[in-house]
């Protein structure tokens, strides 16, 4: 019995030990996380020694490995060192990291942008940009990565800085089979106007419209030609249709969940209306949506830049739409979710000059960046080559073979409703297609996502669509109490509850 | 010259086992220690921030607004999800007896066809029973389906047909996939009684029933104590199947909520405070099973 109060006194003196050292805790970071521009300059003759942490696939991997290379061979002095991570093992190795070795310049997340900045771990880049190349710049891109410390605001705004730029930018739209559709046209099953709304890519769908034309091709490729496995579309991206219908998860500033909102109500709705009451969109698949469409199993899909090669090599007959929108609502229009990966400086980096030049050099070299849109592997993160119709626009450019023809939906969607992109083709008319960052993007925690995802789940699964309100409005507390709480960890505190 | 002989000897027996005690501080103890001071401090690892030491954090564990969601939720599933190690005892005890009966034939084929999943990656199994219970494509609801069981499709993997059945998967899953190293050491205690206990019975005129109830069973209780005490640490340990085969609030386990808070959400105190709790329950169950052993496991 002895040997217990022994063994406790070792743990609690182990404790006190431990917890006076401050062994195994993070240094909150304090002060100001902006330095001058004279800091950001390259010194000849000095020798710089960075570490980038990133992850990827090989061939990735293998990718920035030879861009590395090329950008030391420019740079002599900077010797860069590539720590390779496994993707989901990425952040927490990150994380584990923040007590003292951080990498130089690493890969973030935007879903992680807000709690890292938030908390001071990133290095403001603001004073590191000429203004001409902050003119290269998407604005959508320079506003994700901004961001205002004192009144936790995100984007761009009085004060703000600049803490990351794009690794990769990957508008999220929908794609449709052009010799499926010609199929249709030909016998009968679809009208020739139908099929030129569906070409038409500066315009989006109506939900109206998209259902219809979703209809007859279940119908057509589904009953009459008896394919079982045939859906128009594999599945509905639920933040698609959320701000296709001018909703939202909550107000600005993720405060106050807005999931019963009407329009949000009848956004659910009408996504059940797609898998009940006209049976387009499965409620489960036992096959990939990608795989769907290649084997021509639905009409629609969905699509991202990085997906060009693959569709390419299988010489896919693709065309990009802009998300489909709810022609009732007067407030609506096409807005899809864009993902994208930030480049962000280490707070504690003794290199920021090294570093902020191999960010530069990922992000926004202007070879670097050929090289990849033309193996058709990212869009240009440079608004100036992205809307550039000598290169990427080109119609006659060898180097965007691999590309779907109306490639310039992307860039309609990555500049917002700017109207760069009409502008660039010399096109009239307003801009009636976006996009915006993921929805986790704009609070502090990512657990209410995941949970109402599970809960949409139970909500598709009602046989009675009347009752989707009364679940919505049932998991409103629980939706407010994740945002009150990842605002919390920002030391955030609703005033009133 | 005796004592220093005894020291030397003494010596090399720390040397012998110092790397597992060394280990077993690195490993075991200190992360214990931490996760015990991170939870009291509610230790947030992105933000560098500390609290006052409390037992704040493991209140609102249980009491938080979150707990429908969180950590009451996580127990409930994993204790249901554990129901799989009854069955999975009961099952291979019956088989085992099975299988070693003299006039049974193709013993050995059916140890090596039950013990194929416990030498096949947890992966690929977890993969193909995903396909299998597909809703729209799985050959589950197309059997259930063509023999008329079912009319429409079951979503067996997502809540959205409610929580039992995603839970019936994973319970019938871990129960396919642990039959088979139960019944390896069923085989191996019976085959090791001494068959004069069932002559000795056979004389009395004791039933095959009877014998299996009196002299298998509680012959075969060593086993039954060290499957439990594996099994229950383990079923409590549950993560992989959370995340591969049906990620639902209803199949979320205390292990799962504990890598959601600490690494996806940075909540370093809570998925400390989770994991202690966790550990401390793992020790109480586990005491507890040693301490009521003595009533019912053979020893001779």
């Amino acid at each position: 019995m002895k040997k217990i109060p022994v063994f406790l006194s070792v743990i609690l003196f182990s404790g006190v030990l431990l917890l006076s050292c401050g062994c195994f805790f993070t240094q909150k970071e304090t002060g100001d996380d902006n330095i001058s521009s004279e800091e950001f300059e390259l010194d000849p003759n000095q020798e710089y020694s960075i570490e980038f942490m990133m992850w990827g696939a090989a061939d990735e991997v293998n990718n920035y490995t030879a861009l590395v290379d090329s950008f030391m061979d420019e740079h002599e002095n900077i010797t860069v060192s590539i720590t390779p991570a496994d993707s989901t093992q990425y952040m927490s190795i990150l994380t584990g990291r923040l007590s003292g070795n951080m990498p130089d310049l690493f890969y973030l997340p935007e879903y992680e942008f807000r709690p890292w900045v938030d908390a001071g771990r990133l290095l403001s880049i603001t004073n590191g940009f000429s203004e001409e190349e902050y003119a290269g710049l998407w604005p959508t891109a320079v506003d994700w990565y901004s961001y205002n410390r004192e009144t936790k605001q995100l984007g761009v705004s009085d004060g703000s800085d600049l803490y990351c730029l794009p690794k990769d930018i990957g508008p999220w739209t929908m794609m449709y089979n052009v010799d499926l559709v010609e199929e249709m046209v030909k016998n009968g099953k679809l009208t020739q106007e139908e099929a030129d709304l569906l070409a038409d890519s500066d315009h989006a769908l109506t939900w109206e419209q998209f259902t219809n034309i979703s209809v007859k091709a279940q119908k057509y490729f589904g009953e009459e030609k008896g394919n079982s496995r045939f859906y128009a579309l594999p599945y509905y991206e639920l933040s698609s249709a959320i701000w296709s219908n001018n909703a939202d998860y909550f107000d600005e500033g993720a405060i106050n969940s807005t999931i019963t909102s009407d329009e949000f109500v009848e956004t659910i709705e009408w996504l059940w209306d797609l898998m009940y009451t006209y049976g387009v969109v499965p409620r489960s698949t036992g096959d990939t949506a990608q795989n769907m469409f290649l084997a021509k199993n639905c009409l629609f899909c969905w699509v991202g830049p990085y997906l060009t090669p693959m569709y390419a090599q299988q010489k896919m007959n693709y065309r990009l739409i802009p998300v489909p929108y709810n022609g009732e609502n007067p407030d609506a229009k096409s807005t899809t979710w864009i993902g994208t990966l930030g480049l962000a400086i280490s707070r504690t980096t003794e290199q920021p000059a090294a570093a902020l030049a191999l960010m530069k050099y990922l992000s926004i070299n202007e070879n670097a960046q050929k090289d990849f849109y033309t193996r058709g592997q990212l869009m240009p993160n440079l608004k100036s080559m992205a809307l550039d119709t000598d290169t990427f626009l080109s119609s006659d450019d060898p180097s965007i073979a691999l590309w779907p023809e109306n490639r310039y939906v992307y860039c309609d969607i990555v500049d917002g409703f700017g109207g760069e992109t009409k502008e660039a083709l010399g096109k009239s008319g307003s801009d009636e297609i976006g996009g915006r960052v993921r929805p986790h993007y704009y609070t502090f925690e990512n657990s209410w996502l995941t949970a109402l995802e599970t809960e949409m789940a139970n909500i598709y699964a009602l046989r009675d669509k009347s009752l989707i309100r009364g679940r919505l409005e049932d998991y409103n507390d629980t939706m407010q109490a994740y945002l009150d709480r990842s605002n919390a960890s920002a030391g955030i505190v609703k005033n009133e509850k | 010259m005796k004592s220093k002989l005894k020291m030397r000897e003494r010596a090399v027996a720390i040397g012998f086992v110092a790397p597992l005690f060394i280990g077993f501080a690195i490993f075991t103890v200190i992360p214990f220690i931490v996760a015990v001071i991170y939870s009291l401090v509610d230790y947030m690892a992105l933000q560098g921030k500390i609290s006052p030491i409390s037992f704040d954090v493991y209140i609102s564990l249980f009491r938080g607004d979150l707990v429908a969601v969180g950590f009451g939720q996580a127990i409930i599933n994993t204790l249901i999800i554990m129901l799989s190690i009854p069955i999975n005892l009961l099952l291979g005890l019956l088989f085992s007896a099975l299988i070693t009966q003299k006039n049974f034939r193709g013993g050995t084929f059916f140890r090596v066809v039950l013990y194929l999943p416990a030498v096949t990656g947890a992966v690929a199994i977890t993969l193909v029973w995903k396909l299998m219970f597909n809703e729209t494509q799985g050959i589950v609801n197309i059997v259930l389906k063509n023999l008329g069981i079912i009319e429409e499709n079951i979503n067996w993997l997502g809540i959205s047909s409610g929580s039992t059945y995603p839970r019936a998967v994973l319970i019938l899953k871990n129960v396919w996939g642990g039959i088979g190293g139960v019944i390896i050491l069923y085989v191996a205690g019976i085959l090791n009684i001494p068959g004069t206990y069932y002559e000795a019975a056979d004389i009395d005129g004791a039933s095959k029933v009877r014998q299996f109830i009196s002299i298998t069973v509680p012959m075969l209780t060593p086993i039954t104590f060290y499957h439990l005490i594996v099994s229950i640490i383990g079923g409590l340990q549950a993560f992989m199947d959370t995340q591969l085969l049906a990620n639902t609030s209803a199949t979320q386990t205390i292990v799962y909520f504990i890598y959601d808070h600490g690494i996806n959400n940075y909540r370093y105190g809570y998925a400390s405070a989770a994991s202690v709790v966790l550990a401390t329950a793992v020790m109480i169950i586990t005491v507890i099973q040693f301490k009521l052993s003595d009533k019912w496991v053979y020893a001779e």
